[in-house]
């Protein structure tokens, strides 16, 4: 375990996390009594209301849409931030490919509006 | 320090290999090919930090196939939602038809 | 750190037949966008131009020297021209073949060709591309729209099927390609262009290790599966058969093309010094396909099925051109290439063309099909015949090169598989063509009884019969013209950097 002499505290505050949610729940059960067993106790807590329905819902096919179109939009962005960040360094021309790559993306989404993607029909 | 990291990417890659063979679910299968995914992104920017600090070109790459794996995940949803339309499933054993 | 991104604007001449493309593409897309045009024939006619644009850019651009550009990235030489070139023709080839098609399914025209020009563009940059990224990007690009094209029918639950698997595998496959290339940039030191790689090789002393061939050995896992060269071709008929069929004629030609410009040149540049190893490799994965793609083929009774073996089949004679790797072996590999893009896709053409009048493609509702369109029925037995080799047609000519180049460097082995197979792939063509050529009345199915003709004149507005007309003619005639046809080519080739090992 202690072959990364660099790692040894980051070992040791692992073992430290791992340990604190294995203790806070045998405390629970140690401590608790254990004779309420209703069926009550397996139910879903909804702020103290009746739970309508299963914990485990199906999502609506819709949220997939806006799903889609977010994650693409979403992890695009990751090419601008290097070069964001050296903006300075890199002039004109870069400034001009970053402009056609944000062109490009925008065609993409006037299309998913176009295209009716982003509505909520 | 290398050739653990190393391991790391390797053992991610055989978990992701050993998913996409045995997962019966279309979307457990995309999760585990974006975990091979993984397992190179972890393999170059090791390199890139050992060898290339200079250019730092692996983590450049790195960046193109997280671009590129969201891609194909958002294609690979696609695809699942229109199977589920059509077949109310996604399990990839319920798919026969194709066979000679 | 230094940066040299404005020497770029002085090297767009090199990708100019991709710009083209692009700009047809965005254009098209803000067309499509901005006015609500009825009819679509103007994006089939935009993009026509724009690849026959390509096609002559490219062609003109020939004479010059071999430049790499974009610090690098790209390489402009006569080989990767060459296969530009055939990718371009494919998708001038493949677009009038599903014009019909999807007017007929009523599917949207706009996405299909967007998706068709993309594959395009990125098989042509696949051609060019000189480091990791840029192959390991355009690859994607190419395949993550092969994909999408193979899902186009979503209503349909066998392309449902076809579209599953094929992201799957090809997902799996490119992940183990990418797995690959983080192995070949940690050995060589950090480097990315695939010359400085090799180089880096050898300076780290890496290139003999077990590292260097693991790194080879996920590649060509990896390029394998897109090329389905035998261990890794379960995926081949399940898409084939699943796909819309104009797709199907479309992947088998351009996919093919891209995989082998990529496993040609990744091979000679970065690994020079394993030769041995990785032509054993490529043979014995040729060997195999020729043997199982031939022989499973004879079982099929789906006619899409059966073409998808034979594609197997095909590409394990192109990888005998490979395994003989010198100038001769690759000439002959690029002529049968040229070849195989016109009987490959003047077959697909006459398939599509029956499926969209009868709604099949099983083999046996062929049958008789003579007494109903004959001009059909000889158009389908003179390609299927050119892609067995019977003697006076193209496919013949091609193979008789392969074979000829193959047996001067000693490979005699692969040359006696080939021809034992191309004996047995003659045999199943000749099947089909007996089932088309029936005219005893009984068996002439509900099918090709239902079957409409329509004239069959060169003015017609069908457009698959004038691509299936160019197709047949070429894959007739282009065998005489052979040796200009090898002249030009070796005329064009002999200033490439590596194919004079």
């Amino acid at each position: 375990m202690f072959l990364l002499p660099k790692y040894n505290s980051f070992f040791i505050f692992l073992l430290l996390a791992s340990v604190i949610p294995i203790l806070a729940f045998s405390i629970s059960k140690f401590l608790a009594p254990n004779n309420t067993q209703g069926p009550e106790k397996l139910t879903s807590y909804e702020s103290g209301i009746e739970p309508m329905g299963d914990a485990w819902i199906q999502f609506q096919i819709r949220y997939y849409m806006f799903a889609l179109v977010f994650v693409i939009f979403d992890v695009e962005t990751v090419f601008l931030y290097p070069w964001a960040m050296s903006f300075n360094d890199l002039g004109l021309s870069a400034f001009i490919e970053a402009l056609v790559f944000v062109f490009i993306l925008i065609i993409g989404l006037v299309y998913a509006w176009r295209k009716g993607a982003l509505e909520w029909s | 320090m290398l050739e653990h990291i190393l391991s790391l990417g390797a053992y991610l890659f055989c978990i992701g290999i050993f998913g996409l063979i045995t997962s019966r679910n279309m979307v457990r299968a995309l999760m585990c090919l974006e975990l091979i995914f993984n397992a190179v992104n972890i393999n170059l920017i090791t390199f890139s930090n050992s060898f290339d600090t200079q250019q730092a070109k692996g983590e450049i790459f790195a960046i193109f196939i997280i671009a590129i794996a969201a891609a194909e995940a958002a294609i690979g949803l696609a695809i699942v939602l229109a199977i589920y339309r059509n077949k109310n499933s996604t399990r990839i054993d319920q798919f026969n038809l194709l066979k000679w | 750190m230094e940066l040299e991104l404005d020497l770029s604007f002085f090297y767009k001449t090199t990708i100019l037949p991709e710009c083209v493309l692009i700009f047809c593409l965005i254009s098209i897309l803000i067309l499509d966008l901005i006015l609500k045009i009825k009819d679509k024939n103007v994006f089939f006619f935009i993009s026509l131009v724009s690849l026959l644009l390509s096609i002559f850019i490219l062609i003109f651009q020939l004479k010059e020297e071999p430049v790499i550009s974009f610090l690098g990235n790209f390489q402009a030489d006569n080989f990767n021209k060459i296969f530009r070139i055939f990718i371009a023709l494919c998708s001038i080839l493949c677009i009038p073949l599903s014009i019909d098609f999807i007017k007929c399914t009523k599917l949207a025209i706009t996405e299909f060709l967007i998706f068709l020009l993309t594959a395009t563009i990125g098989g042509m940059f696949l051609c060019g591309a000189n480091d990791l990224i840029t192959i390991f990007v355009s690859l994607e690009c190419l395949s993550l729209c092969s994909y999408l094209l193979s899902g186009y029918t979503k209503k349909d639950v066998r392309s449902n099927e076809a579209v599953m698997k094929y992201l799957l595998i090809g997902g799996t496959s490119s992940s183990i390609l990418a797995y690959g290339f983080s192995w070949l940039y940690g050995l060589s030191g950090g480097e990315f262009q695939l010359q400085k790689i090799a180089d880096g090789l050898v300076s780290t002393e890496m290139y003999n290790s077990f590292g260097s061939l693991l790194a080879l050995v996920f590649i060509i896992v990896g390029i394998g599966f897109k090329l389905s060269l035998v261990p890794f071709h379960q995926w081949t008929p399940d898409v084939y058969e699943g796909s819309p069929t104009p797709v199907v004629a479309f992947l088998s030609v351009a996919s093919k093309i891209a995989g082998l410009a990529l496993l040609v040149r990744l091979f000679n540049i970065v690994f020079p010094f394993l030769p041995n190893q990785w032509h054993s490799l490529l043979e014995i994965s040729a060997i195999c396909s020729m043997i199982l793609g031939n022989l499973v083929a004879i079982t099929q009774t789906s006619m899409k099925r059966m073409l998808a073996y034979s594609s197997i089949s095909q590409i394990g004679y192109l990888m005998i051109g490979l395994v003989t790797g010198n100038f001769d072996g690759y000439t002959s590999m690029i002529v049968y290439l040229l070849f195989y893009i016109f009987m490959n896709l003047g077959t697909f053409a006459c398939i599509i063309l029956f499926g969209l009048r009868t709604g099949t493609d099983n083999i046996r509702d062929y049958s008789g099909l003579i007494l109903k369109d004959p001009l059909l029925t000889f158009s389908l037995a003179l390609c299927l015949l050119s892609l067995g080799g019977i003697p006076p047609l193209s496919g013949f000519f091609g193979k008789l090169y392969l074979f000829w180049c193959a047996w001067k460097t000693g490979l005699y082995f692969l040359v006696f598989i080939g021809l034992f197979t191309s004996v047995i792939s003659i045999y199943y063509y000749l099947k089909i063509i007996k089932l088309l050529i029936t005219t005893e009345n009984k068996e002439v199915t509900s099918y090709v009884q239902s079957y409409t003709v329509s004239s069959f004149s060169l003015l017609s507005k069908n457009s698959i019969e004038v691509s299936i007309i160019i197709c047949v003619i070429a894959s007739i005639f282009l065998g005489i013209f052979m040796n200009p046809i090898i002249n030009i080519l070796q005329i064009n080739l002999h200033l490439n950097t590596f194919t004079n090992i």
